[in-house]
C-alpha cells in the first residue's frame, strides 16, 4: 500500500485528538506550576522570596513604618523557588494559567506590613510579624532563651553587634580579672 | 590545529580580566569528538593592545565568534575579513562595548543617528534581483535576515544579518543573578530545548566544583534531555512536513507530539520549561505511580511513531521533493565544524552524548542514526531515527530508574575556574562556557548553542538552488535564532505562528 493511502488509513483511525479549547475547558496536570498565591495572613514579611526571585517579579520596598511587598505576575516565570524559600509556607502553587488581562493593574499584588522600631537606637529596622516568629522560635529552644535573648531581639542588627560584643566583653572581663 | 588534527571548533568566548589582571582573555575551545578530547587554547591581549589575531582565514567557522568578541568586547581580530556588526542593531554605536565589566546594564539603550549595515555584493558577476527574505517572513519562522542575489529563481549568492533578537542575557547573569538562579534563564534562552540550556549550564558548574550529581538525578535528567529531544524532533518533522505542503504530516506529526507533551506533564507538572535541572541535582521526585504510567505511555508511542513513519516518509512525493536538495558535503561540514543531525546527515559521525559522556549516558544502549546524503531528505532521515532511539533511550531511563535522593546541596564553587558544560541537543551540541566568580556569581558565561555553528553554513547550502527550496533548505538546519543570540523567547509554538509583511519583495536590480 503507498504511503498516501497508509497515511489516510491511520488519519481515519486515530480520528479527532485536540479540544476546542477555549469553550471546552482543558485539564491541568498534577503539580503544575500555575499563579503562585500569597496568603497574606501566613507572610512574615521576611523578604527571602524577593532576594531570590530570578526575574525580579517579587519587589520588596521598606519605608519608615511601612514593609511593602509587591508581586507583578506580568514579570513572573512560575518556577516556584518562592515557595522553596519560603519559610513559613505563605506561597501555594494555584493551577491558574490563563493570566492574560487588559489591564496592567490585574496582575499586581501588593502585601503591607508593620515595621517595628529598635528598641534601642529607633530606627526601623524589620517587620512586627517577623519578631513574633522569631520570639516563638526562640521559646522553643528552652532554657537557652533568657532574658537577655529576649531583650536582644528587639533590637535592629547594629545595635545587636554592639550590646552582644559588649556583654561578651563584660563576660570575659568577669571571668578574666573578677568583678 | 583545527584543520590539520581533525578537530572541532566548539566555541571561543572573550573575557574581561582589566580591572584584576589589566588584560583581555580570549579562550578557543576545540573538541575531539572521536577521542572525547576538549582543548581549551587562550590568547591574552593587554589594556592599550587590544588585537589578536584572526583566525578566520584559516578556520572558517571562527567568524562569528571573532565578530562577537569584537563588538561586544571592543578586541580587534587583525586579519578578519569580513568584520561586519553581528549581533547589535545598526545603529549601536561602534565603540561602546557590552561585555566590559564597566557597562551599565540599567544604562538607557545608546544609538547614533545614521545607521547602516554593508551587505555584501554578489560574488558573480552579472545583473542579479535582490530578495530580501525575513527577518519577518512567512516561510521561516524565525527572526534572521537573508539577502539572496537571484537569477531568476536561481539563487546566485546569499547574505545573511542576525542580531534582532540580541538582549545580552550573558550580562544579565554576570551582573545580578547568582549560581542558583542563572539555570531558570538559561531553560528560558530557547522555548524548546530549555532543559539542554540548564543542563549544559549546570554540568559546567558541577565541573568547576568537582561535584557529582546523585545517580538519580543522573537518570532523571537523561529522561528530561531525551523527552525534549522527542517533542522538538516531532515538532520539527511537522514543521518540515508543512513547509514543503505536506498538512497531513503536520497534524499527524503534532498529534503524536502531544502525547510527549502531556507525558512531560505527567513527570513534572508542566508542558514546557520543566525547572528541572538545578546545579545539585533536579527539583522534582519521579512517583512510583507516575513512573509506571509513564512506560505505558512510551510504550504506545513507540508503536504510534512506529506506524506513523511507515505511512509518513514512505510518500514518494516526499521523497523527491526533498531529495537533492539542499546539499552540505561532509569535507564543508567538518570544515564548518557543523553540529547535531546536520552533520551526521552529511556523513560526520558526532553525537556529544557518546563522545563525551556526561549524566548517565553511558548506561543506555542506543545507536546514532548517520546518513551520507547531505541533502533535506537525509536531515529528515536522521531526525526521524533519531527520535526512535530518544523514545527507546526514554524507556530504558523509566524502567531502570535507580533509587536514591535526587538532590545533594553543592558546599563550595572556587573562584576563577574555566569550565565546560557540553550537551548534545536536539539541533547539536550545545555548549556553555563558564568562569566562576566570588559572591555566588559567574564571572563570565558563553552561551554557544547549535545553531550558531549551523547558521553559518546555510549559504553554502542554498547557493545554486531555486527560491522555492529556500524556506526547506533554511528550515532544514532547524535555526533556532533566539538560542543563538541569547534572548528570552516563552513561546513554544514559534513554529507555526504565521507572520506576513507585505513590503514589496523585489527591490530593484543591483
Amino acid at each position: 500500500m503507498s504511503g498516501i493511502l497508509k497515511l489516510l488509513r491511520l488519519g481515519i483511525r486515530r480520528g479527532r485528538v485536540t479540544l476546542k479549547y477555549p469553550a471546552e475547558a482543558t485539564p491541568t496536570p498534577e503539580g503544575l506550576r500555575g499563579r503562585p498565591v500569597l496568603d497574606f495572613d501566613v507572610c512574615i514579611g521576611c523578604g527571602a522570596c524577593a532576594k531570590t526571585c530570578p526575574p525580579n517579579a517579587l519587589t520588596v520596598e521598606e519605608k519608615e513604618k511601612v514593609w511593602t511587598l509587591r508581586l507583578f505576575y506580568g514579570k513572573c516565570i512560575m518556577c516556584g523557588l518562592c515557595e522553596e524559600v519560603c519559610p513559613v509556607d505563605a506561597y501555594r502553587f494555584s493551577d491558574e494559567f490563563e493570566l492574560a488581562s487588559k489591564t496592567k493593574k490585574d496582575l499586581e499584588v501588593e502585601l503591607q506590613l508593620l515595621r517595628v522600631k529598635c528598641g534601642s537606637c529607633g530606627t526601623y529596622f524589620t517587620t512586627k510579624r517577623v519578631l513574633e516568629e522569631t520570639a516563638v522560635e526562640y521559646s522553643e529552644l528552652g532554657d537557652i532563651y533568657d532574658e537577655g535573648l529576649r531583650g536582644m531581639i528587639t533590637l535592629c542588627p547594629d545595635c545587636r553587634r554592639k550590646e552582644w560584643s559588649e556583654a561578651s566583653a563584660e563576660a570575659y572581663r568577669r571571668a578574666r580579672y573578677g568583678s | 590545529m583545527h584543520n590539520d588534527l581533525g578537530g572541532q571548533f566548539l566555541t571561543m568566548a572573550g573575557t574581561d580580566f582589566v580591572d584584576s589582571l589589566n588584560q583581555f582573555v580570549v579562550d578557543y575551545v576545540l573538541g575531539w569528538y572521536n577521542r572525547g578530547i576538549t582543548l581549551v587554547l587562550r590568547a591574552k591581549a593587554p589594556r592599550g593592545d587590544e588585537n589578536f589575531p584572526s583566525a578566520t582565514p584559516l578556520v572558517p567557522c571562527a567568524d562569528w565568534y571573532e565578530r562577537e568578541v569584537k563588538e561586544t568586547l571592543g578586541l580587534k581580530p587583525v586579519g578578519h575579513p569580513n568584520p561586519r556588526k553581528l549581533l547589535t542593531s545598526d545603529d549601536w554605536p561602534e565603540d561602546l562595548f557590552p561585555m566590559r565589566r564597566g557597562f551599565k546594564l540599567e544604562a538607557p539603550p545608546p544609538y547614533k543617528a545614521e545607521a547602516n549595515f554593508p551587505f555584501d555584493a554578489p560574488k558573480e558577476a552579472g545583473s542579479f534581483n535582490v530578495v530580501p527574505y525575513g527577518p519577518y517572513h512567512f516561510a521561516i519562522h524565525e527572526p534572521i535576515y537573508f539577502r539572496f542575489h537571484v537569477d531568476g529563481e536561481r539563487i546566485a549568492s546569499v547574505d545573511l544579518r542576525a542580531g534582532f533578537n540580541y538582549r545580552g542575557l550573558e550580562k544579565i547573569a554576570e551582573t545580578r543573578m547568582s549560581y542558583e538562579t542563572v539555570p531558570f534563564m538559561a531553560e528560558r534562552i530557547c522555548g524548546i530545548c530549555g532543559s539542554v540550556h540548564s543542563e549544559a549550564y549546570t554540568q559546567a558548574l558541577e565541573r568547576a566544583a568537582g561535584f557529582e550529581a546523585p545517580i538519580r538525578a543522573k537518570w532523571i535528567r537523561v529522561l528530561m534531555l531525551e523527552l525534549e529531544r522527542v517533542h522538538s524532533l516531532l515538532l520539527w518533522l511537522g514543521v518540515a512536513t508543512h513547509m514543503v505542503g505536506f498538512d497531513s504530516g503536520l497534524m499527524q506529526f503534532w498529534r503524536v507530539r502531544d502525547r510527549i507533551m502531556f507525558l512531560a506533564e505527567l513527570l513534572t507538572g508542566n508542558r514546557k520549561q520543566y525547572g528541572m535541572i538545578v546545579p545539585g541535582g533536579v527539583r522534582r521526585d519521579v512517583r512510583e505511580d507516575k513512573r509506571e504510567r509513564a512506560i505505558r505511555e512510551v510504550s504506545e508511542v513507540l508503536t504510534e511513531y512506529e506506524e506513523l513513519l511507515d505511512a509518513a516518509l514512505n510518500i514518494a512525493t516526499l521523497k523527491v521533493r526533498l531529495k537533492g536538495v539542499g546539499y552540505l558535503s561532509s569535507e564543508d561540514a567538518l570544515k564548518y565544524s557543523v553540529m547535531g543531525p546536520v552533520a551526521r546527515a552529511s556523513g560526520v559521525d558526532v553525537d556529544a552524548r557518546r563522545d563525551y559522556p556526561y549524566e548517565a549516558y553511558p548506561n543506555f544502549e542506543f545507536m546514532t542514526p548517520i546518513q551520507s546524503g547531505g541533502d533535506v531528505l537525509a536531515r529528515t532521515i536522521v531526525r526521524a531515527q533519531d527520535t526512535l532511539e530518544s523514545l527507546k533511550i526514554i524507556k530504558q531511563a523509566l524502567e531502570s530508574l535507580p533509587s536514591g535522593p535526587v538532590h545533594v546541596p553543592i558546599d563550595y564553587i572556587p573562584p576563577d575556574v574555566t569550565s565546560i558544560g557540553l550537551v548534545e541537543g536536539p539541533r547539536g551540541t550545545d555548549v556553555h562556557y563558564i568562569i566562576t566568580g566570588g559572591q555566588d556569581t559567574v564571572y563570565r558565561w558563553r552561551v554557544r548553542a547549535p545553531t550558531y555553528a549551523n547558521l553559518p553554513v546555510t549559504p553554502l547550502m542554498l547557493v545554486g538552488e531555486t527560491l522555492a527550496d529556500a524556506s526547506v533548505i533554511i528550515g532544514s538546519v532547524d535555526p533556532c535564532i533566539s538560542c543563538t543570540e541569547r534572548m528570552i523567547i516563552v513561546d513554544e509554538k514559534t513554529g507555526v505562528s504565521r507572520l506576513v509583511v507585505n513590503q514589496g519583495l523585489m527591490e530593484g536590480a543591483s
